[in-house]
């Protein structure tokens, strides 16, 4: 009855900027939440109806509680007693099935507002470009896509539900008080005015305390997570009690927080203001009926429906606890959803020639957040179809160059041209349908080897994959396996050496054929089988196009079309290997320094490093 | 007492666990705690055992004050001890709670803090083995939650005596009232009861059906999220998204069940109390009708008293299930209190001389798991400010002999170890360890600036001397272009350092330490082969004279070392000069033309045909990880 297709704010389609579309539609965090009661309002108001006739019905029983034993006090076992109890049952018949119903598609409602926020979160984030996740831990991250998600619809289903059966129960009850009698009524409305004020500012006292304990125990999980990771590294230093000094004062400041919250619920004020108005009517109820205002069975109804009050308005606070730290989870999600992106794509994007060369203009630039400059006024051109390699110290700024070719970030000043036209001036998923990076740590997701491999080009076909595989040199590695391309690598699979990653790396790579090939190769591999496979498979990945490769490897130098020699952001200088060998001292130094004239054979030293 | 809200999960006990001791042991043990606060938990539970039995009074005063309104000479007088009465009951019932509330706060937070402190500092000088087995996530669990779910149980316990309490006096006093209205509240027991069990049934298998959709679609973000870069380096967020999508539709259908049984289970309870009370009115009118007994006053307080007891019903029966799983906590923390402890120094243990730092292996032999020999009599001296490179095969046990066993991490099987000529047994770990220093295979950061992790193992070192260090290892230029220099932030393990930019702060780390004798274990195989050339060198000059182990990667390596040696499945092979080794056309030379001659060359001449085909690092491994990372189904494309 309820079930009615999934309803996303987003279809599938390539382009879009799903930031915008949200900062435009919900403008803020309060609008974000609270949007939530209007994505599902036909459920939200049918359970709220519900629960209005449902709690009327029981304020109504409780009620009736008086006029049966006024019958019962007045007429005995008459048919008017006898109507009374049956009516009672009816209503709690019907006060039993309206109530289901509606914590029924509350609930519903509920769920699909978490899952469809938490899509929404990931969609929005996912687009947000490398300068948010690195800024970003990406575990907090998750934890607030996971967990804090989960709050806010905690905060709809119980606790909004729940405040408001309390607050039309409250209403209700009153409505039934007041015609008792006026100053009960009155009385016993103020009560829960000041009630509800004190529970408000009470929530909002514990409700930091709350998220105090929750960093307090993150931070204590963390702490241990790193000692016992770094166990060796700890023994060795001689520092376990260093590390247990710090573990025990995380733990004693949560168990501070604790004996404070402790405290507050302790003196919870709302319950003694509850109390003390069911003592105070019952005085007054009393004098009334000893001076025949009421009848007994009045003063009994006042009673069970304050008691029945008591009894289902203990929670409150707790109920607006979750509410407010709803609210807040969804300010913190809200802050990362509006994250300001340095990385602006263009409105009207251009397309650039991949054929002609690329040119880096008075490049300078600084990662996000920082004012350190990771590279200072760096200019080169890169002919089509050429070699270029890259070489330098760590930090010197060569991999800085591959994240900005792939537009993971813009130049803060000068600028990079694709046959004239600025990259910064073109969409980023353009770009990266013609450029290709491989990075020196490779990534792979716990999937299968199919999977991996077509990570690049979804629609490849099995052949596809398999000659990637070959041209890759892991096709045979592949073939040896039992379950073959279907066997799943990761934590729940098999576990594969630095170098077959790499391969499937490349595998990946070449499937997606770019037009630009970006490659960092930092670290050689150790043994010579591996050594050779990598060689064999990067040569095949480089063929018919432009590469841009980070190496140290002496045959790459020596076959590239052109070095570039980088220093601390700067280009040093750029020129063939015979060229940088000849004129640039800094290169000299560094041949020197490569494996190959460390060699114990000097005549193979000689054949490479000076060998012209 | 506290208004705290617990999922779903938690208070139907999902983590069933076979419990290896029984209650009274847990209890026993749970004693050595409980024992110091023992008069403060008596004097709370004594409060407690109070506010119950004021809680069964104010409705019998409440009787008492209805007939005596319905009795003909009412009149203020007479009433005014009945309302005075209440009054002062209800604000002494808040303030007797409130009080014992803070009291057991208290308790249960030092409780926690020590057991805590206890457990951590337990498993910090535990046996290596054990924790090398356990998952790091695994060992926080027990020092985070399940202390936290023990804290948990100890309040409950307290609770769970006052609902008893609750329910057996209401009975009682119902029982006195009216035997027949007792006697049909009764009968609502079992149907709520019924009703809890369910929960607990059916909602143990949804809950458990919605943690595990919960954990996939958890896992599909993290994965999304730390490869965020491979995503959009080849445009496919979209279908990640796709696939996330997919997982969260169906959490949420599994989550539409908890909501179908919510639905059934809450709005019953409270229709059945409801009902109850119409029944008791109606079994009093009944009852008036024939044997006109009951007074109103005594309806009044059947209701009130029917009410009382059905609620803590529910509350009981969901809180036996918390209760078990506080047991099974304490059983896992237990476990961990008994759990091997890690070596511990001989009573008379001296401190390590700093004369002689020669090292000696004598018929060392170790094994992990017993009889599962990796090392088997290893005979070998090293003298003072030797530099020894060790080359083998993987598996061949070097890591084992130089990282773990030298520094002590763990006592060899048989054998022994001397530097000098003292037996490592024999003095202090903590001397030990502060002459050897190790850098392992994994550069392991700490959270903490970049500066704080140089220091870590000599904290008093002056700026100077870390800046020294670093220059000489050529790592002071890219932690000056990090984004606060020195004073950059690790996050995440240093997710924005390249592991080759790890392994030199590590590097660096043990230099300023200071050592007198040096394991390296491959400590420079993350680095880019010009850096490594560079720290190499540094590494020569700083450490000369000391006694070092190198264990082997790269050519460069092992032509500066003095001497070298050989291991092959646990046995010590060859040991000599290069030279020496070259010529006895053993293992070494087999090694060093396969693994080593060639690297950085440029033209081998192998054929790509003729390589051995390669193998799996390490075969599938049996399921370890906690159910909620992994993806059951997997589709399988055709």
């Amino acid at each position: 009855m309820f079930v009615k297709k999934t309803k996303s704010v987003y279809q599938k389609s390539m382009y879009i900027d799903k930031q915008s579309l949200i900062i435009e539609k919900y403008k803020n965090a309060n609008k974000w939440f609270w949007s939530a009661l209007l994505r599902y309002p036909f459920h939200y108001l049918i359970g709220f109806l519900l629960l209005i006739v449902s709690t009327y019905l029981t304020v109504n029983t409780t009620a009736l509680i008086g006029t049966a034993l006024d019958y019962l006090h007045e007429e005995g076992f008459s048919t008017n007693f006898n109507k009374t109890i049956t009516l009672m049952l009816i209503f709690v018949l019907f006060s039993w099935i309206a109530q289901s119903l509606s914590v029924y598609v509350w609930a519903i409602a509920s769920f699909r507002i978490q899952r469809d926020m938490r899509q929404e979160f990931y969609e929005v984030i996912q687009q947000h470009s490398m300068a948010f996740f690195d800024i970003n831990d990406s575990g907090i991250i998750l934890s607030m896509g996971m967990n804090e998600i989960n709050s806010i619809r905690l905060a709809f289903n119980p606790a909004l539900r729940m405040l408001l059966s309390s607050v039309v129960g409250i209403i209700i009850s009153i409505f039934f008080l007041w015609r008792a009698d006026f100053y009960i009524g009155i009385s016993i409305s103020i009560a829960f005015i000041i009630y509800f004020v004190i529970a408000w500012i009470y929530a909002g006292k514990v409700g930091p305390i709350r998220k105090k304990l929750a960093t307090d125990l993150s931070e204590l999980s963390s702490l241990s997570q790193e000692m016992f990771k770094g166990i060796d590294t700890v023994r060795s230093f001689d520092n376990e009690e260093k590390e247990i000094a710090k573990f025990e004062h995380v733990s004693y400041r949560y168990a501070e927080d604790m004996k404070k919250e402790g405290y507050l619920s302790a003196f919870y004020w709302p319950a003694l203001i509850t109390v003390v108005f069911t003592a105070g009517a019952f005085a007054y109820g009393s004098w009334m009926v000893v001076n025949n205002y009421f009848t007994i069975g009045t003063l009994i109804t006042i009673l069970a429906l304050l008691m029945s009050l008591n009894r289902q308005n203990f929670m409150i606070p707790a109920r607006l606890i979750m509410l407010q730290g709803g609210i807040q989870n969804a300010k913190r999600l809200w802050a990362k959803i509006s994250f300001q992106d340095p990385l602006i794509e263009p409105s009207d994007p251009l397309t650039g020639n991949w054929d002609k060369g690329i040119e880096f203009r008075n490049v300078n630039f600084a990662y996000p957040g920082t004012s350190k400059y990771s590279l200072r006024d760096v200019s080169f051109k890169i002919p089509v179809g050429a070699r270029v390699a890259l070489i330098g110290g760590p930090g010197s700024g060569k991999s800085t160059i591959l994240k900005l070719l792939l537009r993971l970030y813009d130049p803060n000043e000068g600028a990079i041209f694709v046959n004239g036209t600025p990259l910064n001036q073109m969409h980023t998923k353009y770009i990266r349908q013609h450029v290709t990076l491989v990075e020196q740590e490779i990534f792979l997701f716990s999937d299968t080897i199919r999977a991996n491999i077509s990570f690049s080009k979804p629609d490849a076909t099995d052949e596809e994959i398999r000659i990637a595989a070959e041209r890759a040199q892991i096709a045979q590695f592949i073939e040896s396996l039992p379950q073959k391309y279907d066997t799943v690598i990761g934590e729940r699979g098999v576990t594969l050496s630095g170098g077959q990653r790499q391969r499937i790396a490349i595998a990946r790579a070449l499937l997606s054929n770019p037009k630009l090939l970006l490659l960092d190769d930092s670290t050689s591999a150790v043994d010579i089988k591996t050594e050779l496979r990598l060689r064999y498979a990067m040569e095949e990945l480089m063929k018919g196009r432009t590469s841009v490769v980070v190496t140290q490897r002496l045959t790459t130098l020596v076959e590239a079309d052109m070095i570039i020699l980088m220093k601390k952001g700067k280009v040093v200088d750029i020129g063939t290997h015979e060229e940088l060998l000849s004129r640039c001292e800094e290169y000299q130094f560094m041949c020197k320094h490569l494996p190959i004239n460390n060699g114990l054979e000097p005549s193979v030293a000689e054949s490479v490093g000076g060998g012209r | 007492m506290g208004h705290g809200t617990r999922g779903p999960g938690r208070a139907l006990g999902l983590e069933k666990h076979k419990r290896a001791r029984s209650t009274k042991v847990l209890l026993a043990s749970l004693w050595k705690y409980l024992k110091n606060y023992i008069w403060s938990i008596f004097f709370a539970a004594s409060l407690i055992i109070l506010y119950s039995l004021f809680s069964l009074v104010t409705p019998l005063i409440l009787k008492t004050g209805i007939d005596k309104v319905t009795e003909e000479d009412a009149s203020m007088k007479i009433l005014m001890p009945v309302i005075v009465s209440f009054f002062v009951l209800v604000i002494l019932g808040w303030i007797i709670n409130s009080i014992s509330t803070i009291i057991l706060t208290k308790i249960n937070s030092k409780m926690l803090h020590e057991v805590r402190t206890d457990l951590y500092r337990k498993l910090s000088y535990s046996d290596m083995s054990y924790i090398k087995n356990e998952q790091s996530g695994n060992i926080t669990a027990r020092v985070t939650s399940d202390t936290g779910e023990l804290a948990t149980g100890i309040q409950i316990s307290t609770s769970i005596v006052a609902q008893l309490l609750l329910i057996i006096g209401s009975f009682v006093i119902l029982l006195v009232t009216n035997w027949v209205i007792a006697l049909i509240s009764i009968a609502a027991v079992p149907i709520a009861f019924g009703i809890s069990s369910i929960l607990s049934y059916f909602g143990r298998k949804i809950v458990l059906r919605v943690r595990r959709a919960f954990g996939y679609v958890s896992g599909k973000m993290a994965e999304g999220l730390s490869g965020i870069a491979v995503a959009k380096s080849f445009n496919r967020e979209e279908e990640l998204a796709t696939e996330l999508r997919e997982l969260n539709q169906q959490h949420y259908n599994y989550s539409k069940q908890f909501g179908f049984l919510m639905m059934f289970v809450m709005p019953s309870i409270s229709a059945l109390s409801y009902a109850l009370f119409t029944l008791i009115i109606y079994m009093s009118g009944w009852l008036n009708k024939t044997t006109n007994v009951i007074s109103l006053g005594d309806i009044y307080l059947s209701i009130n008293l029917s009410q009382q007891f059905l609620f803590p019903i529910v509350m009981l029966a969901m809180s036996f299930p918390q209760l078990e799983s506080a047991f099974g906590a304490m059983d896992r923390i237990i476990d961990i209190f008994d759990a091997k402890p890690a070596i511990s120094d001989a009573p008379d243990a001296k401190s390590l001389q700093e004369e002689d730092d020669s090292v000696h292996f004598k018929n060392v032999s170790f094994a992990y798991k017993e009889g599962n020999y990796v090392l088997k009599n290893i005979n070998f001296s090293a003298k003072p400010g030797e530099l020894i490179a060790v080359v083998g095969h993987t598996g061949a046990g070097k890591t084992t002999l130089f990282s773990y066993l030298l520094p002590r991490f763990y006592d060899v099987t048989e054998g022994e170890i001397y530097i000098g000529n003292q037996n490592i047994k024999e003095v202090t770990q903590s001397s030990l360890r502060q002459a050897i220093g190790l850098v392992t295979q994994e550069p392991f950061l700490f959270s903490g600036t970049v500066y704080e992790n140089i220091i870590y193992g000599k904290p008093d070192a002056t700026e100077e001397e870390v800046r020294s260090i670093c220059e000489r290892i050529n790592a002071d230029e890219f932690i000056e272009a990090l984004q606060h220099g020195y004073n950059t932030k690790i996050v995440e393990g240093g997710k924005r350092l390249s592991s080759g930019q790890k392994q030199i702060i590590t590097i660096a780390r043990t230099m300023l330490a200071n050592p007198r004798i040096l394991v390296l274990d491959e400590a420079t195989s993350r680095l880019d082969a010009y850096t490594e050339s560079l720290v190499q060198a540094a590494q020569m000059e700083l450490f000369k004279g000391r006694t070092t182990f190198v264990i082997a990667h790269r050519l460069s390596t092992i032509k500066d070392a003095d001497r070298i040696i050989v291991l092959d499945h646990g046995r010590l092979v060859e040991v000599g000069t290069h030279e020496e080794l070259m010529e006895k056309k053993g293992i070494y030379q087999d090694l060093y033309t396969t693994y080593y001659a060639y690297q950085g060359l440029e033209k081998v001449d192998i054929d790509i045909e003729e390589l051995e085909p390669e193998i799996v690092e390490k075969p599938i491994k049996p399921k370890k990880k906690p159910a909620q990372f992994k993806l059951d189904s997997k589709k399988k494309k055709p």
